[in-house]
């Protein structure tokens, strides 16, 4: 894995009472590039343990003196946004995981529809940067809280006019999705609810998976702690109650590659043997998890086997 | 021709494949555009609902572009033919934003194919012979097992470097 980036924070604002923006800038030398819909995983020095979050990219691809994301309050969470919205001040310096994309542009696309839900919206920013260099054909369709989830919405009002459709509660995605001409894709960021409505939508609509492109925004809940048994290197390793599994081996020096920390990428897959498994990733079929877990997302107990 | 060698033949990559069944099951509205009658495959009267072009027909290039200009998503496309006319629509069709897992493609007659040739870069469409000389620069071309899906071609390479030129030139 390459080294993380080293950024200090350039600048904050509040978008909306729940949303902060954060500018980051290089400590040294140019940021590396980025394709839209690209996430970065910050750092996040808790007194608990570092915590690593994923956050979409929300600045200009073309330009890599800075990135910017924005950050939801989630009161109920393991704590990364309130740490994010209490505790991080200008100037501060953050460690950064380069870019990595989830979410990409579908390159022959020559219809681009995007749906966002709340702070669904951050890659769409970038997308939509983009989009306009290319002098690309697309729409946002923007569901938020009034106040609460609708971040940039003056600033999209300005530039996109009437390529932008806004609406205080779930679209008819029917009349969204329906009679679109043959290069469409469709993308969707938000809560669960709303991407499962839009993939139904579309599946109901006749469009193939490959026109349909979502990036859920999960992370690790907390859960009961329970113990780890690594076969591999004889180790014996417990996860705390707000941990993740994932995070517990970082805290022992086990780098397992990873991307999303959501359990929807794959990449940290773990071969499992023993233990009750209690699967919350979203990438592994049922198949597959009698054999993996993503440990990510998922926890077990009372003690899970692991073949690391 | 051993089973294991035949097996691996049948798995090469870099040959097209063609399925056997349709594949549109999801699809709302089904286009089907056959080279003639004669293509057409026995699963085309179970497609409903479903607009059928014949290229035997006079107007069918005028009328191929209108179909694939106006279809919406949700659309699924069978092609029945030969091999270069079936790929010879699949690029059309892609162009028009047709996806792959939107193109269906029955292999129903037996005729020419497509080849490209790596030297002049023309596409050309000839009989299933491994030799031909090719009709833009009359390099004798070999043409490999290897199918290029964006060209709707196989890719014919000059067959011997010291005697590149077939006929006229040699």
């Amino acid at each position: 894995m390459s080294r993380p980036l080293q950024v200090q924070v350039s600048a904050t604002r509040m978008l909306t009472q729940a949303v902060r923006e954060f500018t980051f800038t290089p400590c040294s030398g140019h940021l590396p590039a980025f394709s839209p819909g690209s996430h970065v995983q910050v750092h996040l020095p808790l007194a608990t343990g570092t915590l690593r979050n994923a956050y979409s990219l929300t600045s200009d691809p073309a330009d890599n003196r800075h990135y910017r994301i924005a950050v939801r309050l989630q009161e109920h969470s393991r704590g990364g946004s309130r740490f994010l919205h209490r505790e991080v001040q200008v100037g501060d310096t953050l460690q950064l995981s380069a870019p990595a994309n989830l979410f990409a542009l579908h390159s022959t696309a020559s219809l681009h529809i995007l749906i966002a839900g709340g702070i669904g919206i951050t890659p769409f920013m970038a997308y939509i940067a983009a989009l306009e260099q290319r002098q690309a054909n697309f729409e946002l369709h923007y569901v938020y809280r009034q106040g609460q989830s609708d971040a940039y919405v003056d600033e999209l009002q300005q530039r996109l006019g009437t390529r932008l459709h806004t609406y205080p509660q779930r679209p008819d995605l029917n009349r969204i999705l329906r009679e679109r001409p043959l290069g469409s894709h469709v993308y969707s960021c938000g809560p669960q609810p709303l991407l499962d409505a839009v993939r139904q939508q579309a599946n109901a609509l006749g469009w193939p998976a490959q026109r349909v492109h979502w990036e859920a925004f999960s992370a690790a809940q907390p859960g009961q702690p329970f113990d780890l048994n690594l076969l591999r290197s004889a180790r014996q390793l417990r996860v705390g109650a707000e941990q993740s599994l994932l995070e517990a081996l970082e805290a022992a020096g086990l780098n397992v590659p990873n991307l999303c920390r959501g359990g929807v990428c794959g990449q940290c897959k773990v071969r499992h043997s023993g233990g009750v498994i209690e699967h919350r990733d979203s990438f592994l079929s049922p198949a597959e998890q009698a054999e993996f877990l993503m440990p990510c997302v998922s926890r077990g107990h009372p003690c899970v086997s692991l073949d690391l | 021709m051993t089973d294991s060698l035949n097996a691996a033949l049948e798995q090469r990559h870099s040959l097209p494949r063609y399925q056997a069944a349709p594949l549109g099951a999801n699809a709302r509205q089904h286009l089907v555009v056959m080279q003639s009658t004669a293509a057409s495959a026995p699963f085309v009267c179970e497609l409903e609902p479903a607009q059928v072009l014949n290229a035997e027909h006079p107007d069918f290039a005028r009328r191929l572009q209108q179909l694939l200009g106006s279809a919406t998503v949700g659309s699924h496309l069978y092609v029945m033919g030969d091999e270069a006319f079936m790929w010879r629509i699949h690029g059309l069709a892609r162009d028009a934003g047709l996806e792959e897992q939107e193109i269906d493609l029955s292999h129903t007659l037996s005729g020419p194919r497509q080849v490209y040739c790596v030297h002049c870069g023309l596409l050309q469409a000839a009989s299933p012979t491994a030799q031909l000389a090719c009709l833009g620069c009359d390099v004798e071309l070999e043409v490999r097992e290897h199918f290029s899906r964006r060209l709707g071609a196989y890719i014919g390479v000059c067959r011997n470097p010291d005697q590149p030129y077939a006929g006229a030139h040699s």
